[in-house]
């Protein structure tokens, strides 16, 4: 069994990427992120064939990757998503529901189909780039915090009760 | 006559049909836009209503940014001053958000809806649905106080209505349980499609501990009269509809007045 | 002296440019301007010259339709056509309604054609000065289980996701549509869409630059959504065929959020101009974006522009003129208005309704100002980016095309095996005969709060729109690719005669119709032949089913043509006129609805069966034959059998009625079973397939049992059976129990489409 992860991303401006960055902006927060980028994060798990079997998912599926308006790639450790990465002090933060459709009815459904595919596990990945010379430390607990709504006031990308985050490597 | 304000965010899409069936129940409805907060709060209103609609979008998630709206630190206050508020669908969204309800601590967030958990299907679903109060709703909450406890009907649009609460909660959250999910004859829905998205408990609307602030998923402004009933609904409502004389069809109202009917008694209108 | 380039390097222009436009047309151009078009004037004209645009293959023959009736206020040529619909306190209401297909850019991108399709659509309503009140969807799609079914699935899907995302964003209800697959469809689907809404008489808006322009200064205000590169290249593209990747960069990006706070400013921005009595024009940004608007609303105004691309809102920095000028980007209309309110106009867009603050850029500014000299002047960064004499921009083009007749006689099957139970079952649990119940349950129909019935209730859907009124608007939308396959002139006919026959068993009077054309390329002789015939079934049908008194026919007031729909290889897809019938009853109290009623009831069957099975469910599904022998078209007798149904209905005395089409006659009873959940019909007829699975046009309608008997029946009218308690449908020895069949009847489409079950 093994683990592949994709990131797609929409190859105009992501709408709901730009709404966030405009809400946060809103926030008056001390050091806000300068950029928001999203991207939908697939985890697999598969049964046999790895990457070779993701690849033929995606090619066969263009609910999970439309090639048309969406481009895609593995997301494991040491990929750089964008080509401006270096400019700014990026960090990953991955939205996952504990219980979603999405993620039950991909896993069903590739399974009938045949694939060797034993689960998959759809989230969001929001990326925030903060100031270059920011510490890494620093920027990963600003973002937690803009992570979780513990409050009306403060966080914004998940409700803690229905869903979990994690740092995206 | 009472007031109840509308509050409009960018992207609702019900704040007209909520507001005329106010009017409709003997209540004076004006619609507030988001950025209105200082004409709220100079008028001031005896009731809040959030419609539905698509909030932003639903960018993010739904009703979140909508709920960072400063119009809402006003409806925030109002509704810890006691006054009935209620959240329809996006709005419940934006309620639940808010940390209006459930409100063990209010602005802390402690519950969610979630995505629509459904065999098969993701996102979206439209259709009637059949729903009871709960135990302490109708004495408690002004919306649901002219409900008679026996089972009716409803119409549910949205993609993001599954009640969810932290495990340790679960005890708590049933004495605020406003509505839940039942089949036509009124006994507890036991999974889908009675159950239309996944809801803990069945949960369908939930109010804080006071009763005064109501978070429903179903659409009442959208059942306000007889003729707006499916004709091929099942069960007591589906029956009256279907019989019903020409006059009836139309003046007699639907199962969603009974919402508006309860916050009129409560605001003592005659 | 002229410096009127040569033809060598006019087409190396329309080469290196993608430009859609034959080398003769852009020689045109270049002596319209006496010398090298500038990049934005190609484009432009590109656009404006596209068959999307211009109608320059179907203008002569869409001549022929019917467009003249009493209640005609605004017949075909501006966005949308307009009709009067009711009078309710002292206020003249009309029904403005539009029609148009997105295919194309849905076979490539489901989920944005489809949204970007609603999208359009609605602005053409808007700009009429309406509120949008609906709209419906009609949808044909390849065979989901056939060659290239995993492709067609994803398009269902991706489409069905497109159409709830932004429609139900919106808080426009939708009224549902059908949905058809057929193989043709494969390479190419159509998306077909209608919206249509309500505005008083006296506030309807023009798109054209008032006559007051003429005499005080008027500018040009645009609003929306920031200007990017997105849909660069839309309109010519919509006209393309589809070949590989061509189309990617054309797509648009749909944002629905902005579009109903847009919708609601125009609201404010109207009433505040109604209110001042000021003159106006007002018109949405599509095809050909600000290129089109700018120049439209002054050509048709009479009047010149000078427009300053400078002062365009954008979201993207250094875009060339040509792209700023004539990107397709979303949620974006212009104003002309007089300079003098511009303050208060910009006003409600930009503080009042925060435009900037809920996008980057996003707001309302002064772009253009009209005048006198007859001239469509662009600068773009100190640069003439256009400067052309503006009558030409709207004066058009058009071909005579070639038509060919095709020979489409069939044989019909040699033997007719018939099971009623057997058959019956495997219809209604076939992709073609089972309920389209999940495409609908994505679909919001009840916001506004006046639907009456949504889709599935009722052979169409109805709502109350005016409110206080009673007046009822049933709307439905038919097209049997099946049909236009085997006799394109029937398929034609019959897309308005079944539109006709759902509104009518409502109890709604039909009041207009549109059309949306779908064909392949009008260059290829067979397929112009089968465009023309289609159009002639159209304008047959709709002379002999006008429901206004005297000779007047049924108005066509709105509608689309879509050409190039083929594969690959260049095969057309079954030729496919569609059309949307409009109708209104004045007590929507009284409508009717497909749910039997009462055991013991008589159920009535409205025109005789006829041996003509061509193209029907029966041999589709149950013999595997298409068939050769399409219903025919019986116009006199379809009108006649719609005012004896109408008649009944406002008598109060029908029940529940059903259109029988599809399947025949007993499908249409499984259905009305199905409905009611508890009873069924029992038939007292034959049962040959002639009389349970024929298509001839007619209608069951329920009606109480002393009907009968104090009724003289017209002969076309006979007792086929009663209702009977269970839900089932039953015969002469033979019973097909519904309820054991619902599941699957209800399920098949998410079982195969959504959950790729048996695939």
């Amino acid at each position: 069994m093994e683990k592949v992860q994709i990131a797609v991303r929409l190859i105009t401006p992501d709408p709901a990427a730009v709404t966030a960055l405009n809400t946060v902006k809103a926030m008056r927060l001390q050091m806000p992120p300068l950029k928001i980028h999203r991207y939908d994060l697939w985890e697999f798990e598969t049964a046999e064939g790895g990457r070779k079997t993701i690849s033929e998912v995606v090619d066969h599926f263009t609910d999970i990757v439309n090639p048309n308006k969406q481009t895609w790639i593995f997301a494991e450790e040491g990929t750089v998503l964008t080509a401006e990465d270096s400019e700014l002090q990026w960090v990953g933060i991955v939205i996952r529901d504990y219980e979603d459709s999405v993620s039950g009815n991909w896993t069903g459904l590739l399974k009938r189909r045949g694939f060797p595919v034993d689960s998959v596990r759809w989230g969001v990945l929001w990326r925030l780039g903060y100031l270059k010379n920011t510490d890494e430390a620093l920027a990963r607990k600003m973002a937690l915090d803009l992570a979780v709504s513990q409050t009306r006031t403060g966080g914004l990308f998940s409700n803690p009760v229905s869903q979990e985050v994690s740092f995206w490597i | 006559m009472p007031c109840a304000a509308v509050i409009r965010f960018p992207g609702s899409n019900c704040e007209f049909e909520t507001a005329r069936v106010l009017r409709n129940s003997g209540i004076d409805s004006r619609i507030y836009n988001w950025n209105e907060i200082g004409r709220l709060s100079d008028n001031k209103a005896d009731a809040y209503v959030l419609p539905g609609g698509f909030s932003f979008q639903d960018r993010i998630r739904a009703g979140v940014i909508a709920s960072r709206e400063n119009i809402m630190d006003f409806v925030f206050e109002e509704a810890m001053n006691g006054k009935p508020v209620l959240g329809i669908c996006n709005g419940a969204q934006v309620l639940i958000e808010s940390g209006l309800v459930p409100g063990w601590k209010p602005g802390s967030v402690q519950g969610a809806l979630a995505g629509n958990l459904a065999p098969g299907r993701s996102g979206y679903l439209s259709r009637w649905v059949y729903l009871k109060p709960g135990k302490e709703a109708v004495a408690k909450c002004p919306w649901l106080s002219a409900l008679e406890g026996d089972a009716f009907p409803l119409p549910i649009a949205h993609a993001e209505g599954r009640f969810v609460f932290r495990e340790e909660d679960m005890d708590k959250v049933k004495s605020h349980i406003g509505l839940t999910y039942c089949t036509p004859d009124g006994s507890a829905a036991d999974g889908w499609p009675d159950n239309p998205n996944g809801s803990v408990l069945n949960i369908a609307a939930l109010m804080n501990a006071e009763g005064n602030v109501l978070a429903m998923m179903p659409h009442p402004e959208r059942s306000y009269h007889l003729w707006q009933v499916p004709p091929d609904m099942q069960g007591f409502w589906g029956d009256k509809r279907r019989n019903s004389s020409l006059k009836d069809i139309e003046e007699q109202p639907g199962p969603g007045a009974i919402i508006f009917k309860g916050l009129a008694k409560y605001l003592g209108v005659k | 002296m002229s410096d009127r380039p040569n033809r060598e390097d006019l087409e190396n222009e329309v080469s290196s440019r993608h430009l859609a436009m034959t080398v003769d047309e852009a020689e045109k151009l270049a002596g319209y301007v006496d010398r090298m078009p500038t990049p934005l004037e190609f484009h432009l004209f590109d656009t404006m010259w596209s068959e999307h645009c211009s109608y320059k293959s179907s203008k002569p023959v869409l001549k022929t339709l019917p467009t003249d009736s009493p209640g005609v206020v605004i017949g075909p040529g501006e966005d949308a056509g307009v009709v009067s619909f009711c009078n309710h306190d002292g206020v003249e209401w009309d029904l403005v309604v539009a029609h148009e297909s997105h295919n194309h850019p849905s076979q490539v991108l489901p989920v944005e054609g489809a949204a970007t399709g609603i999208g359009g659509i609605v602005r053409d309503v808007y700009c009429m000065g309406a509120r949008v009140t609906g709209s419906m969807d009609l949808l044909r799609f390849g065979d989901p289980l056939g060659k290239k079914g995993e492709t067609t699935r994803g398009i269902v899907r991706g489409v069905v996701e497109g159409i709830w995302k932004y429609g139900n964003a919106l808080g426009v209800p939708n009224m549902g549509g059908d949905t058809e697959f057929h193989p043709g469809y494969d390479d190419n689907c159509l998306v077909n869409v209608v919206a249509f809404g309500m505005v008083p008489h006296d506030r309807i808006v023009h798109s054209f630059v008032p006559e007051e322009a003429h005499r005080e200064p008027y500018v040009l205000i645009l609003t929306g959504k920031p200007t990017d590169s997105t849909g660069f290249g839309g309109a010519t593209f919509a006209s393309a065929d589809l070949d590989g990747e061509q189309g990617i960069g054309s797509v648009q990006v749909a944002d629905p959020f902005l579009k109903r706070v847009l919708s609601e400013a125009n609201q404010a921005v109207l009433d505040l101009l109604f209110g001042k009595d000021i003159k106006f024009g007002f018109k949405d940004l599509g095809a050909g974006g600000i290129a089109c608007v700018t120049s439209e609303l002054a050509a048709h105004g009479g009047l010149g522009i000078d427009v300053d691309l400078d002062a365009v809102p954008v979201s993207m920095e250094n875009l060339p003129p040509e792209v700023i000028a004539c990107s397709e980007t979303q949620e974006r209309y212009g104003l002309a208005v007089p300079a003098a309110v511009v303050d208060e106009v910009l006003s409600v867009y930009n503080d009042r309704f925060e435009l900037p603050r809920l996008f980057p850029n996003c707001r309302a500014a002064v772009i253009g100002k009209f005048n006198s000299k007859p001239v469509y002047n662009v600068v773009c960064r100190g640069q003439n980016a256009a400067a052309t004499p503006i009558n030409y921009i709207t004066e058009g083009v058009v071909y005579q095309r070639k038509e060919h007749a095709v020979n489409c006689g069939a044989p019909e099957p040699a033997e007719r095996p018939c099971n009623p139970r057997e058959n019956l079952t495997k219809i209604l649990t076939s992709l073609s005969g089972c309920s389209r119940n999940h495409i609908w349950s994505y679909y919001d129909s009840e916001v506004q709060g006046v639907t009456r019935f949504r889709p599935g209730e009722a052979d169409s859907c109805v709502s109350v729109p005016v409110e206080g009124s009673r007046a009822g608007l049933a709307v439905s939308g038919d097209g049997n690719p099946w049909y236009g396959e085997l006799d394109p002139f029937l398929g034609g006919a019959h897309s308005v005669g079944e539109a006709v026959r759902n509104v009518v068993a409502t109890g709604a009077t039909p009041i207009c119709a549109t059309d949306c054309l779908n064909f392949g390329s009008p260059e290829d002789p067979e397929a112009f032949w089968q465009f023309k015939q289609a159009v002639t079934g159209i304008t047959e049908a709709c002379n002999a089913l006008g429901f206004s008194g005297g000779d007047y026919p049924l108005p066509v007031v709105s509608g689309n043509v879509s050409f190039y729909n083929q594969s690959k290889g260049g095969k057309s897809i079954p030729p496919s006129p569609i059309v949307a019938v409009f109708g209104k009853i004045h007590d929507h109290r009284k409508a009717t609805d497909i749910v039997l009623r009462k055991q013991g009831n008589a159920v009535l069957l409205v025109g005789t069966r006829k041996d003509e099975l061509g193209g029907s469910l029966f041999y589709r599904t149950c013999l595997g034959h298409h068939g050769g022998t399409v219903p025919v078209f019986r116009g006199s007798l379809e009108k006649k059998m719609a005012d004896w149904v109408l008649g009944v209905i406002h008598d109060g005395k029908a029940r529940s009625v059903h259109d029988i089409s599809g399947g025949g006659l007993a499908v249409a009873a499984a259905e009305m079973a199905l409905a009611s959940r508890t009873l069924g019909i029992q038939f007292s007829l034959d049962s040959n397939p002639v009389t349970l699975f024929s298509e001839t046009p007619g209608y069951l309608m329920e009606v109480d049992p002393d009907f009968v008997e104090n009724v003289t029946l017209p002969e076309f009218v006979s007792v086929a059976g009663r209702v009977s308690a269970g839900c089932s449908v039953s015969g002469n020895g033979w019973e097909v129990d519904l309820n054991s069949l619902r599941k699957q009847w209800s399920d098949k489409l998410a079982s195969v489409i959504w959950r790729e079950e048996g695939v």
